[in-house]
């Protein structure tokens, strides 16, 4: 494991990336798991347009306008899920404790949050890959548990 | 000797005693000077209260790498403020804390309202398919298990709730917010009063807490704005300045003593002098009013300077006679009677500080002449003031020859020349009652406040809209139907927090509706098991008859209201105009605070400036009734007009912005003006010496009241600035006077 205050120097930032997704979130109490998959796109600029293709087809684009309408919640959800795609540890660290661990060609990363607000939303979250990100599991308070598989990755954003 | 020494030391020792014992309340907020009298008084209540909660209110930032840091530093401040005269907050009550909870428990009662529109709408499908789009998103914001809240609605309420619009968080039991990486931890400190002796106090236990806290943190960035400490800054410097320049202005008032008196002893009679006349006049005005403006008080004192002007004729006389009274008495007698009818018109004015400069400047100039009149020919009986020295008789007997010979010839062609030229200045003028203008904070101060409002998401002052009703409900119902126009804007509203009983009813019959309509379809999309429906649906009725009251959300949200009042505080309003619109068409009132302080001014100076014009007029007659004559009065009152139109005329060529201080200092050009035409008048007779003690006097008066124009304080900068100009130009021209009045002379006894 690396001191948090090393973990930025030797990771590799895309300033883009898109690629497709599978994601299976399991709803504890409910009993319920809702799958769903398609593709995404990201730009550390542009922000991040994630369009779900089944089961129904849905786009939620997240970009700085997005954000002022949705508020500061929205813009650290923003944060959050584009740190955690292109791997962006400074803006993770806001919001979490974050421990990163190499393990052969990948590494996998642990974020704990320091943060109420966040808290209420995500308790912990996983993130597993090699240069990119292949999988990431969040768990959230009412014990959740979301996983998002990737595949198809690439060092380019579509436009949005 | 003896029996006017006892009674001069036990009045002076009764005064200063008072004066040091019997504390007044020396007001310096600047709403004081005028207060905005609204038609309705718990308007006024209410905006009065929230202006001077913003205020009275410290703001302080503790930056950290990490939050807990900048928490454990905060909590250390705290312990670290020894004897606090003020309200600190920074550790959240839990109550305050649970906040977020609490409306968990509500949430079918809570809506935001772009949902409760669409409800309204019936437009179900898009509430549904919000709902799924949110189910399925990675970063799904889901605050309440799906039973609780299958459509998330309680979500969408939070995250679009108003109130959390400000950076600030609760997080580790702090109010937190995040820039750049560093973590910072919010304290607020309510002062409770605006006195400089309390700034001072609070400032200094801030500083050794501050200091302190260093030391065991030095990660740790404190900083500090807020409307105090502009204040505290300012009044700091203001002391910093002052007591520079008013040693410098002693030591040259003493080396002018030395050089034309050869002793100190006139100086020294001056300090007592005055400085008794301004301890009497503050002690009887703190009584009449009950309290003092700080303006008043610097106005007020000021114009007691006049009477350096007796005093120095006093002694100029004293050089030169052994009975100085018998010839300055009647030219003291007529400036005093002038002085006191122009102060008259101030009095009735109905402006509350000018009726307490007036008070402060007749009480002080009575009592200085009181005592020159009796005290001074006891005391000075036996004293060896010495002759002016011949080298001041002199060269005062050179400039004024010099002014009386420039404009002998064509006298009315020059003046009208001196008129144009000032009235070209004064077309110039242009009016500086903008805030802004009266404080121009420091480099560091203007950093802190734009750390706090990147830090704190806010950027400008808020302005305000006061709703009114007959209960709190009612406000609340109130303001939810004025929110309703409020789209285009970003703003902060008690009924954001906890909606009224109206609305929180009427937000669980849309939320029953959409059970109704869509829990079915919502439901089978997401294949819930069964049961699941029964379990939502007796979580939803459990809320329908306990509503979200009042009395249980924390004071840090209820600070809007009050039992008949709430204030909607509206941030960044670019559009104050339509705001202000929809306020009156709701039958709301529209506050814009810095707008009002503004208009305050604006107001005030121009209703100084036409008392100003009647105290001329005032003086004008006093003089016309004591020399029985308006063509005397005229040319006598001649030089102090011209020295205000010239003084007037330069200010607008130098580009200076004409404010509320600059009128109420050309009361003292007009005073001492006439003051120095009517010692000429009097003093004809007594050739060289009644100059050289105008010149004196002048000079004295621009030593002490024209340094002031060097100060940063935009107050007595313009004061310094007026007066400087002001008593130069009075002092230039009243040779003029006399000599127009001894061609009167010369022509009514050639006449005879």
């Amino acid at each position: 494991m690396l001191a948090v205050g090393s973990i930025a120097q030797d990771i590799y930032v895309p300033e883009a990336l898109s690629g497709k997704f599978t994601q299976t979130r399991e709803i504890k109490d409910a009993g319920i798991t809702l799958k769903s998959e398609g593709v995404f796109s990201i730009h550390k600029a542009k922000g991040i347009k994630w369009t779900v293709e089944k089961p129904f087809q849905q786009t939620i684009v997240i970009n700085p306008e997005a954000v002022v309408e949705g508020g500061e919640v929205a813009k650290q959800m923003a944060s959050i899920m584009g740190g955690l795609l292109i791997q962006d540890l400074d803006a993770l660290q806001k919001f979490f404790v974050v421990k990163r661990t190499i393990k052969g060609n990948g590494f996998e990363i642990n974020l704990k949050t320091t943060d109420e607000t966040i808290a209420k939303i995500f308790s912990e979250i996983y993130i597993k890959g090699r240069k990119y990100v292949d999988i990431a599991i969040l768990y959230n308070p009412q014990g959740d548990k979301t996983t998002i598989n990737f595949s198809n990755l690439r060092e380019s954003a579509e436009d949005f | 000797m003896r029996r006017p020494a006892i009674f001069f030391a036990i009045y002076a020792f009764a005064i200063v005693a008072i004066f040091f014992t019997r504390p007044f309340t020396l007001r310096t907020d600047i709403m004081d000077v005028a207060p905005v009298v609204r038609e309705d008084p718990q308007v006024t209540k209410a905006l009065d209260r929230l202006s001077r909660a913003y205020t009275g209110r410290l703001n302080i930032l503790f930056g950290a790498s990490e939050l807990i840091k900048a928490k454990d530093a905060g909590v250390f401040f705290k312990d670290n403020l020894t004897d606090k005269p003020f309200k600190v907050q920074f550790l959240i009550s839990e109550q305050e804390n649970d906040y977020l909870s609490l409306l968990s428990t509500y949430n079918h009662r809570l809506l935001s309202d772009a949902t409760a529109h669409l409800l309204e709408m019936c437009d179900y499908e898009t509430i549904r398919n919000n709902s799924l789009a949110m189910l399925y998103s990675p970063v799904a914001v889901n605050v309440l298990p799906l039973e609780q809240d299958p459509f998330l609605l309680a979500s969408d309420f939070m995250m679009n709730l108003g109130i959390t619009k400000s950076s600030f968080f609760p997080n580790q039991g702090v109010l937190s917010a995040k820039l750049d990486g560093l973590f910072y931890a919010y304290m607020s400190i309510e002062l409770e009063d605006t006195s400089p002796s309390y700034f001072k106090h609070v400032f200094n236990g801030i500083e050794r807490a501050k200091a302190k806290t260093f030391v065991d943190f030095p990660d740790v960035s404190i900083n500090i704005s807020g409307i105090p400490a502009h204040s505290a800054r300012a009044i700091s410097k203001s002391i910093a300045e002052t007591n520079i320049i008013t040693g410098a202005s002693v030591f040259l008032l003493m080396l002018i003593s030395l050089i034309v008196f050869r002793s100190a002893v006139c100086f020294l009679y001056a300090v007592c002098t005055v400085g008794m006349g301004i301890a009497l006049a503050i002690m009887l005005t703190a009584i009449i009013f009950g309290e003092i403006h700080v303006l008043a008080l610097v106005f007020g004192a000021s114009l007691i300077g006049l009477c350096l002007d007796y005093h120095i004729h006093y002694f100029v006389e004293k050089g030169i006679s052994n009975q100085p009274w018998i010839n300055i008495g009647r030219a003291v007698s007529i400036c005093l009677i002038t002085s006191v009818a122009g102060f008259g018109v101030m009095m009735l004015s109905g402006v509350p500080i000018l009726m307490q400069i007036a008070v402060i400047a007749t009480i002080g100039l009575i009592n200085t002449y009181f005592i020159i009149r009796f005290l001074y020919p006891v005391f000075l009986k036996k004293s060896n003031v010495r002759a002016i020295s011949p080298f001041v008789s002199s060269l005062e007997k050179r400039l004024a020859n010099f002014v009386r010979v420039a404009f002998r010839k064509h006298t009315a062609i020059k003046l009208a020349v001196v008129v144009i030229f000032s009235l070209a200045g004064i077309i110039q003028l242009r009016s500086g009652d903008d805030l802004k203008n009266l404080y121009k904070p420091e480099k560091d101060m203007i950093e802190s406040e734009a750390l706090f409002a990147r830090v704190g998401g806010a950027t400008s002052a808020p302005v305000m809209v006061v709703i009114q009703g007959t209960d709190e409900q009612d406000v609340l119902e109130k303001e939810e139907i004025f929110r309703n126009s409020l789209h285009s804007f970003n703003y902060r509203a008690v009924s954001q927090a906890i909606p009224s009983f109206r609305k929180q009813n009427r937000n669980f019959a849309l939320t029953e509706n959409l059970y109704e309509n869509e829990l079915d379809t919502l439901l089978s999309t997401i294949s819930a098991p069964k049961g699941l429906k029964n379990k939502m649906y007796n979580n939803l009725l459990a809320q329908k008859d306990r509503p979200l009251e009042i009395s249980e959300i924390p004071d840090s949200l209820k600070f809007l209201l009050s039992e008949n009042t709430s204030v909607v505080l509206v941030e960044n309003a670019t559009d104050k105009a339509e705001l202000a619109s929809l306020a009156r068409e709701a039958g709301a009132h529209f506050s814009d605070r810095i707008q009002e302080i503004t208009h305050i001014l604006n107001t005030l100076r121009n209703k100084v400036t036409i008392i100003f014009l009647l105290v001329i007029a005032t003086v004008f007659s006093a003089i016309a009734v004591v020399y029985r004559s308006m063509r005397d009065a005229f040319y006598m009152l001649s030089p102090a007009f011209m020295s205000v139109l010239i003084t007037l005329g330069v200010l607008g060529f130098a580009g200076e912005q004409i404010t509320l201080f600059h009128v109420l200092a050309l009361f003292l050009v007009v005073c001492l003006g006439a003051d120095y035409v009517i010692f000429r008048v009097e003093g004809r007779d007594t050739g060289n010496q009644t100059g050289s003690a105008i010149a004196l006097s002048c000079l004295t008066s621009i030593v002490a009241f024209g340094a002031l124009g060097f100060t940063s304080f935009a107050v007595t900068r313009a004061l310094g600035i007026t007066l400087g100009l002001g008593f130069t130009i009075a002092y230039l021209l009243s040779p003029l006077a006399t000599l127009s009045i001894k061609r009167k002379a010369d022509m009514n006894y050639n006449t005879g």
